[in-house]
């Protein structure tokens, strides 16, 4: 007797065939399942970099080649976007004198990574649009700016610490926004050993060092702010950023090799909820694949003996 | 940067999935529970179609997992670039950020304000009617720099319309900058094409309310730098209402636009072309951008970048197909002989 169409269906499904129907139907979710917003962590960041000049002090080595505190930050923060999620959004600006400059807004990484390269190598000393270094002005002036953006990003901003001229400690302020509005880290750029700080004109060319007689120097005891009497000569003044960081309610941390921003760029403190489009086909996909691998996977019972 | 086609015609966004492959080959292990109890092999008929049947119902197995890991592994075609022709410019877009630039709008008389938020700020005018401009000119290429003491490359040409938006938006969140160096500017917004093939227009859209002064040596830096790239030069120049024009023969020094009638003729004498549109309220601003927009529509030859096409839901309706085949092809076979 031939079998009709439900005889053959019915054979299809017996002994185990019947698990076939739900990796089909897994499959079929899986091909035509759209991305779809998912509520996750994301970091919506704001790098601040200092171009004044003491950042072209080179005491970072990259491939066995010295390079400038700016060149080294730049590095780190490209080397920390590598491979990112996309739930990543950066943006950043420069500080000079007692401003920052926002150059760009944060743009999600994953789709931009390349232009955001591209822009990021752009960034240079020949920015810096003054010659004096505030950087408890520059940071504070962040504060404010900042707010402009929506959504409010989390700020990093990047410095070797070295107000100049030198910040007589009764000029210390304190910060009158609220702690915790804004979050953030500090992060400091440079070496401990004090380095001469290239001069630079105007179009970047390196026209020999600054030279002690030439620089505001902090005349009498080493001063809380980083003051020196070597102000012509540059290394990272962290006593002074940490309390930078503490009076505004931002963590500081050291930038010690390509990988240390990961813990700041990764902070799950700066992260917020945000609807991120995800691609969720992989859960059907991963179901079906787990069925069917299951189905096919050998049994290693012996062989059956033929009924004598 | 991607350049022609890409060299492997498929890539994996999830390559640590392809680890799963072996799975694959599962099917191919014989497995005890499919043996079928008979009396005597010999007397079995040799069956030529059967083994047919048996080996494609494997096939379409091996094929469903196949197809099921490949698609976990999110495979695609890279980013390319292809060659287009279409009518548009390179644009380099030269934002002043000057002091000023944080200023209302306002009739000639009144006292402009600086107030942070207000849509007459020249920088927001501006700023809004730039966006627009970039979200309309999809086949243009841009490049944004703004200026004030010194230049700030914002992005150099880039293939990412987001990026150039974000530039835009920063460039009305910043404070105005004391000091307005549009010669240096101007040098480096033409050195954005330093090195680039000429590919048929390209424009420096100056937008600023004027104001700097350009030594002599800087200008003539200027005229050899605009002829040797062949670039035009458009000024969107942000007036305060009821202000002469610059063309106006007598008044314009009058009311002390010196420096505006200089950079003014300045400009005139430039090698190429120069053109002002003159804007003294947001609406002006906005049909400045139309009229630039529609002027700057020669053809141009420019790469555009094709994104990665994402394959994984093919590979998803393979695997679905072969899930079916193997569905029909245990409907044609014998598993037991003990029928019902």
């Amino acid at each position: 007797m031939r079998p009709g169409f439900g005889g053959y269906l019915r054979n299809a499904l017996r002994g185990g065939g019947w698990l076939l129907l739900p990796v089909f139907v897994l499959l079929a979710t899986a091909a035509w399942l759209p991305k779809l917003p998912v509520t996750r962590d994301a970091y919506d960041h704001l790098v601040i970099f200092d171009v004044s000049q003491s950042m072209n002090v080179e005491d970072y080595q990259l491939d066995g080649k010295p390079v400038s505190r700016l060149e080294f930050a730049k590095h780190s923060v490209a080397v920390a976007l590598k491979n990112p999620k996309c739930d990543t959004r950066i943006g950043w600006g420069v500080f000079a004198g007692r401003k920052i400059v926002m150059l760009l807004a944060p743009v999600e990484v994953c789709r931009n990574y390349s232009a955001l390269l591209e822009a990021l190598s752009g960034i240079d000393g020949r920015m810096a649009f003054e010659r004096s270094s505030e950087i408890q002005e520059g940071l504070l002036w962040t504060m404010i700016n900042v707010r402009d953006l929506k959504p409010l990003p989390t700020v990093i901003f990047m410095t070797d610490g070295q107000e100049a001229p030198p910040l007589p400690p009764e000029r210390v302020r304190n910060y009158d926004g609220q702690i915790g509005e804004v979050r953030g880290w500090v992060v400091g750029v440079g070496g401990d050993e004090p380095r001469p700080i290239p001069k630079t004109d105007t179009e970047g060319a390196r026209i020999g060092y600054w030279r002690g007689s030439e620089v505001l120097q902090w005349a009498g005891a080493a001063s809380s702010t980083g003051g020196t009497s070597h102000e012509h000569l540059s290394e990272l003044r962290e006593p002074h950023l940490q309390q930078l960081a503490k009076t505004v309610g931002f963590d500081y941390l050291r930038l010690v090799d390509s990988h240390s921003l990961d813990q700041a760029l990764h902070d799950r403190k700066l992260s917020q909820p945000a609807e991120v489009e995800t691609d969720l086909r992989w859960i059907p996909g991963g179901l079906a694949l787990l069925l069917l691998a299951g189905w096919f996977w050998p049994d290693w019972r012996p062989f059956r003996r033929p009924a004598a | 940067m991607i350049d022609g086609a890409p060299s492997l015609p498929l890539d994996f966004a999830q390559p640590w999935a392809l680890l799963l492959l072996p799975l694959a080959l599962l099917p191919l292990l014989r497995r005890r529970r499919e043996e079928l109890t008979f009396s005597s092999l010999p007397w079995l008929p040799e069956d030529s179609l059967g083994r047919w049947i048996e080996r494609l119902g494997r096939a379409a197995a091996v094929l469903a997992i196949l197809a099921t890991v490949l698609a976990l592994a999110r495979p695609g075609r890279p980013e390319w670039e292809v060659e287009r022709i279409g009518r548009g410019a390179e644009i380099v877009v030269l934002f002043d950020s000057s002091l000023s630039m944080d200023d209302e709008m306002v009739a000639r008389g009144a006292h402009p304000k600086r107030r942070r938020d207000s849509p007459l700020r020249k920088r927001n005018v501006a700023r809004e009617a730039l966006s627009r401009f970039v979200e309309r000119r999809k086949e243009d290429r841009f490049s944004l720099l703004m200026f004030g003491a010194a230049p700030f490359r914002v992005t150099p040409f880039s293939q990412s319309p987001e990026v150039i938006q974000a530039g835009i938006a920063a460039a009305g969140i910043s404070n105005g900058l004391p000091g307005t160096d549009l010669g240096r500017g101007l040098i480096a917004a033409l050195s954005q094409f330093e090195g680039r093939a000429y590919s048929g227009s390209r424009v420096i859209l100056l937008v600023s309310d004027g104001a700097a002064e350009i030594d002599d040596a800087t200008r003539q830096r200027i005229r050899d730098g605009m002829a040797k790239h062949r670039v035009a030069l458009d000024w969107l120049y942000l007036r305060s209402a009821n202000w002469p024009r610059l063309d106006d023969e007598k008044e314009p020094e009058a009311v002390g636009l010196i420096t505006d009638v200089a950079m003014h003729r300045f400009f005139k004498t430039l090698p190429t072309t120069y053109k002002v549109f003159e804007a003294e309220s947001p609406d002006a601003v906005s049909k400045a951008v139309a009229e630039i927009e529609r002027q700057q529509n020669l053809p141009l030859e420019y790469r555009e970048r094709i994104p990665r096409r994402d394959f994984t839901h093919l590979f998803y309706g393979l695997a679905m197909v072969a899930a079916f085949a193997l569905l029909i092809h245990r409907g044609l076979t014998v598993r037991s002989f003990q029928t019902s």
